[in-house]
């Protein structure tokens, strides 16, 4: 089953062309991993899918469980099943971890048309998944991302994935800035994830995180394209050459 | 009254005939009325247009309160007993050699570099030949003959505004008072009627002025200090970088000076006016200083045009003045740095005016103040969106550095926003010259004052990276002469 | 300038002075640079107009809850020797408006807390109420509870005065939620002046709300070394509302603190205007302050006046203030976004958690409801 299927996409930030034809095609139950050097477009990519303001497809298709999303804002994608994963976790302050997770998930509920979760469930639910990830629990009270440190938003974030439970889960260099410790604990969290009817798109910089989490497909994004495409071996030639031998 | 002005008249006929330096002796007696408003513009052979505009500001002056501002005290002015019109000093009254000149003000001379000659025309020193001006000495028809051939050639105008009510009379119709009109306030108003004279420049559309403009080669300078009158007027897409002022104390038995600048930069066109000034403070006690008044303002008129006002103030017994801008094109930028040092019972009471009016404006105020002694550096700054600023923007700091405990520093902020997605960002913060960051220098052999003025020039560093370099070198020197006695 | 009018009683303790004098005072001190700079944006005229003409019967004791120990006397009388001791003599100059308040009230609530109670000290305004005036002895906490009963009079004044003897401390919290979307013309008008001595503390947790024309002054003096302000203020103004604070706190006396958090949004054409002035004496060195004003506009037309004073006459001092306008964080909204909640949901969200960052205290809770229950009207399409 497609999941995503992107088509020769161009797209623009503040005027300036960053991608210059990407096309992938991601499946049902795949993790595909999305390396190259920096400035390639790699952010680029995960922010115009989730839809972010500021970025502009300017030609191309997107397209997520065969519908085309182009006109979709970034809430509406968010509860149709794509999550974002940020590189830069922002702080809110003000507005509780517990607060916030209880919104997204109404609003997820609402749109599915399902029953809205209780509180207590939610708690329960976030509680288990932040004592996995090594946060703790005590964060639900505390505003969103405030006073954690680096790794600790990037356990957030996949706690918020695990809790919300997406079809496409875009992962934006999340493993930039861990110690082994902490990339061990994130991996941990996108393998339990991954199923046969989810999948993962993983940008990265860094080979090492592929150790831990394996993927189906390593693509090569240099110059707003996609240059190259292999499985996990092309992950580890990176690492050996780099990435001037491919352009 | 009026036989005075005929025979005055009469006798200055040859005035009219051009621009040659009179050495003059004649001054009207004090007080104004629009009679020495008619006899000014006659002395100057102004046409008719100018004289009713001269006194149409009489007018609205009469009828407006004096401003009263709360930290500013002085006594009141006494309009009555100035005199509106002063012909250039008179060669005969000054000092005969450098000996009878002040020495504190010779040592100030020296410190900041200056050669012997040009001291002795600073301090107005007489010379053997009372027919050779000032300027003369420093061999200023030469400079000034070359500069002006450079700036012709790219058809810049800098000349006397006088000379340019006569050379360029729809220029200067087209743009006097439309920053600044007669009636915005009470010393402009004044101003208006009796101004002296001043710079006019005009840079063509598309000129990036190819120098610096200086009131340094600016014939007859110093005698026109008192109400001074300069427009600036940058046509689309052109560039000018005007510098004013001098750090020598400029000695001057004006009390009052009331000066009205005003810039006008079109479409794209960028207008950078730095002012380095040391205005004598009077003595310790500050007698004798002078009240200095101004009105800047500049106008972005068109999209992306830019306007930077860059100061470094010292002294001045009461200084007062508002450097603006009005940011009416879309994309238009305003820039404000400044340092204002006071010492012993200086009053400075300076600040700016950001006024939004175009979409996606933008400016930036940087305001560093220096007190020490008995001195009140007070900034009082205005930043307006009008709703029609859509996405504009503000930054300010205001930073202040107190030495010793009988200074005072004071922030008035006014921020009005009528358009609430324009983003302000306000920031003031006050500290003092510590006791260990000066053990620490003096423990590597700096002295006090030295290194007081390292921590005062380092304060001061992000405005001082505005200024031409050799302004920024002379502001350093004179924060370190002007901070003398500061410390201990 | 709107006419002072005859009181019905002059408290004799003002009797000192003879009527005239007292008018002849308070027009000249109307017509001073501080008194104009302090209305620039909001019209004395209005606010004095509006406030109804008080009958000494009309008035009543907002004082509802007074723990026990503690004992009320009502003033009346000439025995106000004790207020010499305040900042009085000054608010002729300072406050005129607060003498005429003070004119028309007839009577003051006196309390000398001498001991820790160990309940709250509740006052609810239901009507109009006697300014009160409490003092606090040395060593002595004190918690103070004040806000408005529902059924609250269409416009209401009050002035409360508290002073703090050494190593006293005090936290005050206030709701001065009464705005009523139907009631046209409301007007409040709330003055509170505090006096610290040494080593005292005092917090004032505000929670406010705008009203047709809602204004506050606060007075802080902390006239002892050691002495520490606090001053948390969230205020929502929704559409066409009008909320204008003047803050002063003033350090009178070395290694004094304060600090000040200031957070208000502003709705459809709505009217703000903050004026937070510092005053550090001179020979005060040691002495900390810090303000920080922010303003959050969420609509399209708002008015948002901010200007944070300082006025600094001692160079050994830590002080420092920021103000901003803007409007919610891009980035924020995103990441909302991102995670599915709506545009509308996301801004009320973030428009309530900002108000709750500078929200503290007793009475938060019902404040912050408040809060969530009108910036649902105030985001809507």
């Amino acid at each position: 089953m497609s999941i995503l299927n992107i088509s020769n996409l161009h797209a623009e930030v503040a005027g300036q062309p960053i991608l210059k034809g990407l096309s992938l095609q991601v499946n049902a139950g795949e993790v595909h991993a999305i390396m190259g050097p920096n400035g390639s477009g790699k952010s680029t990519l995960a922010n115009v899918l989730a839809g972010r303001p500021g970025y502009q497809v300017t030609s191309g298709s997107v397209t997520f469980q065969d519908m085309d999303i182009a006109d979709q804002e970034a809430h509406e994608r968010a509860v149709a099943g794509i999550f974002l994963a940020f590189q830069y976790p922002v702080e809110i302050p003000g507005v509780s971890n517990m607060e916030f997770l209880k919104a997204a998930l109404e609003s997820h509920a609402h749109a599915k048309g399902g029953n809205q979760p209780n509180a207590a469930g939610i708690i329960k639910q976030a509680r288990e998944l932040a004592k996995s990830l090594d946060l703790n629990p005590e964060f639900l009270k505390r505003g969103v991302n405030e006073g954690f440190s680096g790794g600790e938003k990037k356990r957030n974030e996949i706690l918020q994935m695990l809790l919300l439970e997406p079809t496409l889960a875009v992962l934006d260099e999340t493993d930039s800035g861990l110690d082994i410790d902490a990339l061990q604990v994130v991996a941990n969290g996108v393998n339990k994830f991954r199923s046969q009817d989810n999948a993962v798109i993983l940008v990265t910089h860094y080979q090492r995180l592929l150790d831990h989490i394996q993927p189906d497909f390593v693509h090569v994004l240099a110059d707003g394209k996609i240059v190259q495409s292999g499985d996990k071996t092309l992950a580890l030639e990176l690492e050996e050459k780099g990435y001037a031998w491919l352009t | 009254m009026s036989q005075s002005v005929d025979e005055l008249v009469g006798a200055n006929a040859e005035y009219q005939a051009g621009f040659v330096t009179q050495i003059e002796s004649e001054t009207l007696p004090p007080g104004l009325d629009p009679d020495v408003v008619r006899f000014i513009s006659a002395k100057k052979n102004e046409p008719q247009w100018l004289t009713d505009w001269r006194l149409q500001a009489y007018a609205l002056w009469r009828e407006m309160p004096e401003p009263v501002w709360a930290h500013v005290h002085f006594p009141p002015v006494e309009f009555d007993k100035i005199s509106y019109y002063s012909a250039p000093k008179s060669q005969a009254d000054g000092p005969q050699s450098l000996e009878e000149v002040d020495p504190e003000l010779l040592r100030t001379y020296e410190k900041l570099g200056i050669p012997l000659h040009e001291q002795e025309a600073l301090a107005g020193v007489v010379k053997s030949n009372p027919n050779v001006a000032v300027d003369a000495v420093f061999d200023s028809v030469s400079i000034a003959t070359t500069f002006r051939d450079k700036l012709a050639e790219a058809g810049v105008i800098f000349c006397p505004i006088s000379e340019a009510v006569h050379s360029h009379p729809e220029l200067v119709r087209k743009y006097l008072g439309s920053v600044v009109p007669q009636r915005d306030n009470f010393y402009a108003a004044l101003n208006s009627a009796v101004f002296s004279d001043g710079s006019f420049v005009y840079i063509p559309k598309g000129v990036r002025c190819p120098m610096e403009l200086s009131t340094y080669f600016r014939i007859n300078e110093r005698n026109t200090g008192q109400f001074e009158r300069t427009l600036i007027v940058a046509d689309e897409g052109s560039h000018v970088s005007y510098l004013e002022g001098c750090t020598a104390p400029m000695r001057d038995e004006n009390q009052l000076h009331a000066a009205v600048v005003e810039l006008v930069a079109l479409g794209d066109a960028e207008i950078k006016y730095s002012t380095v000034q040391n205005w004598y403070p009077g003595d310790e006690n500050g007698k004798g200083g002078i009240y200095n008044f101004v009105t800047k303002r500049g106008l972005c008129g068109g999209p992306r045009a830019k306007i930077s006002w860059t100061q470094v103030e010292t002294g001045s017994a009461i200084t007062w003045k508002y450097p603006s801008v009005i940011l009416r094109g879309d994309h238009s930028v305003g820039e404000f740095y400044s340092v204002a040092l006071t010492n012993n019972v200086q009053q400075a009471d300076t600040g700016t005016k950001m006024i939004h009016l175009g979409n996606n404006t933008k400016s930036t105020i940087i305001s560093k103040g220096i007190s020490t002694g008995r001195s009140q550096n007070t900034y009082r700054g205005l930043v307006r969106f009008s709703p029609t600023a859509n996405h504009a923007r503000n930054f300010t700091q205001c930073d202040s550095l107190l030495i010793g405990d009988t200074c005072g520093a004071h922030t008035f902020p006014y921020i009005e926003n009528k358009q609430p997605n324009a983003v302000v960002e306000h920031e003031a913060t006050t500290s003092k010259v510590s006791d260990d960051q000066l053990f620490a220098c003096q423990q590597r052999g700096i002295d006090p004052e030295k290194a007081v003025s390292m921590i005062v020039n380092g304060f001061c560093k992000e405005v001082f990276r505005e200024l031409p370099m050799e302004f920024a070198v002379e502001a350093g020197k004179l924060l370190e002469v002007s901070l003398e006695g500061a410390v201990g | 300038m709107a006419d002072l009018e005859a009181p019905v009683n002059t408290p004799a303790w003002l009797s000192g002075k003879s009527y005239d004098e007292l008018q002849t005072a308070l027009a000249r001190a109307q017509q001073s640079q501080a008194h104009k700079e302090r209305w620039k944006y909001t019209k004395v005229d209005k606010l004095l107009a509006g406030l109804s003409r008080q009958d000494a019967s009309n008035q009543s004791s907002c004082l509802v809850d007074i723990p026990g120990g503690i004992q009320v006397q009502r003033l009346t009388d000439a025995t106000q020797n004790f207020l010499s001791s305040t900042d009085f003599g000054s608010l002729i100059e300072d406050a005129p408006e607060v003498v005429n308040l003070l004119l028309q009230a007839g009577a003051i609530d006196y309390i000398y807390v001498t001991k820790t109670p160990d309940a709250c000290l509740v006052l609810e305004h239901t009507g109009q109420s006697l300014p009160v005036f409490i003092r606090v002895a040395e060593n002595v906490d004190l918690k103070i509870l004040e806000q408005q009963a529902d059924t609250l009079s269409k416009s209401h004044q009050h002035c409360l005065w508290l002073q703090q003897e050494a190593s006293s401390r005090v936290i005050h919290a206030r709701n001065n939620l009464g705005w009523d979307q139907e009631q046209d013309g409301q007007i409040l008008f709330r003055h509170l002046q505090v006096h610290l001595a040494r080593d005292a503390v005092y917090t004032l947790q505000n929670h406010s709300v705008g009203a047709a024309t809602h204004r506050q002054n606060i007075h802080i003096n902390c006239a002892g070394p050691g002495a520490h302000a606090q001053l948390l203020s969230a205020s929502l103004v929704p559409e066409k509302a009008h909320l204008d604070q003047q803050i002063t706190v003033q350090h009178t006396a070395p290694h004094s603190t304060s600090r000040q958090t200031v957070h208000n949004i502003a709705g459809q054409a709505a009217n703000v205007t903050f004026n937070g002035r510092i005053h550090i004496h001179a020979h005060c060195p040691g002495v900390q302050a810090h303000l920080s004003n922010k303003n959050l506009g969420v609509a399209q037309q708002a008015n948002i006046n901010t200007k944070p004073e300082l006025e600094i006459y001692t160079d050994d001092v830590q002080c420092s203030h920021g103000a901003t306008v803007g409007q919610l964080d891009e980035n924020h909204l995103f990441y909302c976004a991102s995670r599915g909640i709506n545009p509308d949901l996301a801004k009320q969200l973030l428009s309530t958690a900002f108000l709750n960052t500078a929200s503290q205290g007793a009475l938060a809770e019902t404040a912050m409801a408040t809060f969530a229950h009108l910036s649902e009207r105030m985001v809507g399409p």
